[in-house]
């Protein structure tokens, strides 16, 4: 009986936590102390000594597997430095593409996470709801405004207790405020309820938010237009003078948020609107911003009777009208605004959330691209250190640790191509913020909870595309990869294949993209848009003082030489058009709908170059042209199925008319609908002012213009707008994409040169020997280029074949979004295939030379 | 700057004084009857492992006995270097030490 041994448990424990190398011999240590203890004092003691001696092992363990943790990640750590280095060339390529892919991904990130946090700034963002109001018409033309009636509000509060506080939002175009000599006109600011401040976070600064706008004539101002007719921002107490009343200021508080639809330079209590004036609250309709605060763990709960009670307050409003326009209202989330909501009349043009996806599709690409690049590279140079590895294994380095080793480089090489991005991302994020108009600036990105998602997010991509290297090369037999490099490169090119044609597919697609795009969007611009915006300027906010005379103003303006003719108008194409009900008598059946409106002054047409086609324009002679008579475009005709449009009777705002001129359709919005119908009269009332002008010196015939206004009445501040540039503002959103196609195509194109071109430097490196061979054997330079390049040539064709058919499908697609676009062409990819060809041969053909160029005798002389 | 740390210096002095008979069992008990501190095993055979990877001790095997299991002992011995650096310990004591008499 061996009754000299531990016993078992404490041997099995022991043998975990002591180190290997001394084992044996510590092993020998506490057997001789166990049987020792007993001799002396009994096997029960000496059970109990070596537990404990067993327990107290379980520190030093800790304490050495630390250190020797530490000193393996430094030896990685050198072994990665080491190898980056011993490849510079190589390293650097890898490392330049990545962190271009890194920074697009990280600029892209960062506009995504500013559309997705906005108005979540507001603390009870999921509570807060907008009653909105629809008005849909005969065949498909309706009108959504997020607007309801001005008593909606009260009676929310009143009849439904979930509602908690609810407010109203009024907007003017311009106010006129003054504070001793400090006289502007401002354009942010807002009537609304007290409730606004508690609804929305509103940080104060001076003053108290508590009724703050409980009062008649009283307001809050923000920091910056405190400082900006103060020089101060304790301002609360003071008075400024609105609109030639005095306001109190009551609190200032912190400049509203930049992402949020609701902006504000101040706010003025809504009720001052009301005072002596009964019926100010039904006088203007259907136009209340009413946002409310509901105060319940289910909200959609108080929906139905929030419809309910709008709809109430509409039919109060416009009495029997509102049931024969079938008016309805509807709910909808603040939270959902700004990506979600596409109404008219909207606070603040909204974004999309198709811009958001679109821009996580592209990042994700970009990415894509990136990782592949990496692992092509990575595996590609993997080749030269087949050797390497094959000589560790045999000296008795686990799979394990190759792996790890692998993997540590490759987290390494994203790290610094981490600082490497970060440096580009400082460097263009300006020009990013401006072109995507979101304010950024480098302190968003290293703010600490996102600089530790991008660091992760790097690991983890690190880690994904060292992954494939790494389990690839520690797969490797040590007696196979020290004798022959050549046997392992082809039986895993399929796959470096199979990347770099993904690579190049999608940057072909992206360049024929862009082609597309460019196309389509010029196509808009030019478009005949039926009348004549070119040289027209559009003069906005009219002070009192010019929009009394209009009428005399233009006929002075006319007389100017080199300004064609000069027109008024209550409504701006391209702009803001109204909607307006209106029913027609027409051979004996009468006829309804909703139709946009403008109304113009009688040369307004003309001003602007819409041609007629049947009956007369307007004219001053007529004197019944005033109220009586109206303009239609075709297509109302077409709607409403006239066959004899001229002196049809029209019933519009109340009062009936005669139809006397048709024009011909023109866009009055942008290309993307179709012509709808539109109905013109004459009005006196003018919001805009559009001057034609006909002239070689357009800056100076302005300037006349302008001092011609400033005669009139020296108080306007003029603002002004070329037609032309208005119109073609209409496509931003396109021409943003389109910028942004441009440049994630260069990314992608840049990434996959890079890649096609390491790619190459590998693979002709490797065949130096076969190269030196064959030119001993007599082979030109010519030959040996058409031989290597062969293989890249097959990669290029095939990523073509796949590309273009998904670019052609995709991209007529996108173009059925527009009501007018132009044809596709087959030239787009015809340009993105000759593109990729010439890239790749580029890259490919230089690295050939280089080899067919060097000395055979050298070439063969190494191995 | 780099310092044995106390428990290096008590083992390599105990190496010294034990000469021969300096396997870890007879180290470790006389470290405990000289220090009266209980030394875990471990705590005897770290310093050891870490003299011994830098230098100052090198080692013999031992016959193997029943008592210990069969397994062989490790007799370890002080180098040049490891007697080096207890004599500059030594003399940065006599000059530290200087005059000290415990109040």
């Amino acid at each position: 009986m061996n009754d000299k041994k531990l016993p078992l448990v404490a041997e099995i424990l022991l043998k975990l936590f002591l180190p290997e190398i001394d084992y044996d011999y510590l092993l020998g240590d506490y057997t001789y102390l166990y049987n020792e203890k007993k001799e002396t004092n009994g096997l029960l003691f000496a059970k109990l000594w070596i537990v404990v001696h067993t327990l107290r092992t379980i520190p030093s363990y800790i304490y050495q597997s630390l250190s020797m943790g530490a000193m393996m990640l430094k030896n990685y750590f050198l072994i990665a430095i080491r190898s980056i280095s011993r490849n510079r060339i190589y390293s650097l390529i890898n490392i330049g593409g990545f962190a271009v892919g890194l920074a697009a991904v990280i600029f892209i990130g960062l506009f995504i996470n500013y559309e997705l946090s906005y108005d979540k700034v507001h603390s009870n963002y999921d509570n807060i709801f907008r009653v909105t109001s629809n008005l849909p018409a005969s065949s498909g033309i309706s009108l959504s405004a997020p607007v309801s009636t001005g008593r909606t509000r009260d009676d929310l509060i009143e009849k439904i207790p979930e509602i908690t506080k609810a407010t109203r939002i009024e907007t003017k175009t311009n106010y006129a405020i003054s504070h001793e000599d400090k006289k502007f006109i401002e354009k942010k600011g807002l009537y609304v309820d007290q409730d606004f401040v508690e609804i929305f976070t509103t940080p104060v600064i001076d003053g108290e938010l508590k009724n703050a706008l409980s009062n008649v004539n009283t307001m809050v101002v923000t920091k910056n237009m405190a400082i900006k007719y103060f020089g101060r921002t304790d301002v609360a107490g003071e008075t400024l003078i609105v609109e030639e009343k005095p306001f109190k200021i009551t609190a200032v508080v912190e400049n509203s948020f930049s992402n949020s639809h609701i902006k504000f330079d101040f706010l003025l209590s809504i009720i001052s609107n009301f005072e002596g004036n009964k019926n100010a609250l039904s006088k203007r309709g259907i136009s209340y911003y009413t946002y409310f605060l509901v105060d319940s763990k289910n909200p959609e709960n108080v929906f139905p009777k929030v419809k309910e009670v709008a709809q109430e307050g509409i039919s109060k409003l416009m009495g029997k009208k509102s049931l024969k326009m079938n008016v309805s209202s509807d709910v909808q989330a603040f939270a959902d605004v700004h990506l979600h909501s596409n109404m008219q009349f909207e606070l603040e043009a909204n974004g999309d959330i198709n811009d958001v996806l679109l821009f996580a599709l592209l990042g994700a690409v970009i990415l894509i691209i990136a990782m592949i690049n990496f692992v092509n590279i990575v595996t590609a140079k993997s080749q030269l250190r087949v050797t390497e590895i094959g000589i560790r294994k045999t000296l008795g380095a686990f799979r394990l640790n190759l792996i790890n080793q692998f993997l540590g480089e490759s987290i390494i090489l994203t790290l610094i191509a981490l600082i490497a991005a970060l440096g580009l991302v400082s460097l263009l994020i300006t020009p990013f913020a401006d072109l995507m108009r979101i304010p950024l600036s480098i302190s968003a990105v290293f703010n600490p909870s996102v600089f530790i998602k991008i660091v992760l997010f790097t690991v983890f991509v690190g880690v994904l595309a060292g992954l494939y290297p790494a389990l690839f090369l520690s797969k490797l037999e040590p007696s196979r990869a020290i004798k022959s490099k050549r046997s392992l490169s082809n039986s895993k090119s399929f796959l470096r294949k199979f990347l770099v044609i993904s690579q190049f597919s999608i940057s072909i697609t992206l360049i024929a993209s862009i082609f597309v795009f460019q196309d389509q969007i010029s196509y808009l611009k030019k478009a005949e848009l039926g009348f004549d915006k070119e040289q027209v300027v559009v003069f906005q906010n009219l002070t009192p003082g010019i929009k009394s005379k209009a009428d005399l103003i233009c006929s002075e303006l006319s007389r100017l030489e080199e300004v064609e003719n000069a027109a008024q108008s209550g409504h701006l194409i391209g702009d803001q058009v109204n909607k307006n009900p209106v029913r027609i008598i027409a051979d004996g059946e009468e006829k309804k709908g909703t139709v946009n409106q403008i109304e113009v002054s009688y040369n307004y047409l003309e001003t602007i170059g819409v041609k007629l086609k049947e009956g007369r324009n307007f004219s001053k002679e007529i004197i019944t042209d005033l109220r009586e008579s109206v303009i239609v475009n075709e297509a109302f005709i077409k709607h409403f199925n006239l066959a004899n449009p001229i002196s049809k009777s029209v019933k519009l705002q109340g009062r009936n008319r005669k139809i006397v001129g048709v024009v011909k359709n023109f866009h009055f919005a942008s290309l993307k609908h179709k012509i709808e119908p539109i109905i013109i009269n004459v009005a006196n009332w003018s919001n805009f002012l559009s001057v034609k002008l006909n002239s070689n010196d357009v800056k100076s015939t302005l300037n006349s213009v302008i001092s011609t206004l400033n005669q009139f009445d020296p108080d306007y501040k003029v603002d002004y707008n070329f037609m032309n540039e208005s119109f073609n503002a209409m496509y931003k959103n396109e021409e943003r994409a389109n910028t942004l196609f441009i440049l994630s195509a260069l990314l992608a194109i840049i990434i996959s040169i890079v890649g096609l071109f390491a790619l190459a430097a590998f693979t002709t490196e490797r065949r130096t020997k076969e190269i030196g061979i064959r030119k001993v054997m007599g082979a030109s330079i010519k030959e040996i280029n058409r031989l290597l390049l062969k293989d890249f040539i097959y990669l290029i064709i095939i990523a073509n074949i796949i590309a273009l058919p998904i670019a052609y499908f995709s991209l007529e697609g996108w173009l059925l979004n527009f009501e007018y676009r132009i044809d596709l062409s087959i030239w787009p990819f015809i340009f993105a295939a000759l593109i990729s060809f010439i890239v790749s041969i580029a890259s490919v053909v230089s690295q050939i030379y280089k080899a067919a160029l060097a000395n055979p005798v050298k070439s063969l002389k190494t191995e | 700057m780099k310092f044995l740390t106390r428990q290096e210096e008590l083992v390599l002095l105990t190496i010294h004084l034990l000469e021969d008979k300096s396997s870890l069992i007879s180290i470790r008990e006389h470290l405990i009857e000289s220090t009266g501190k209980d030394w875990s095993v471990s705590s005897v055979y770290m310093p050891l492992n870490k003299l011994t990877r830098h230098g100052f001790l090198s080692s013999q095997l031992g016959e193997p006995s029943l008592k210990r299991g069969g397994k062989a002992v490790k007799f370890y011995q002080l180098t040049k270097k490891a007697i080096e650096a207890l004599n500059e310990i030594n003399s940065i004591n006599a000059l530290m030490w200087k005059g000290f008499s415990g109040k």
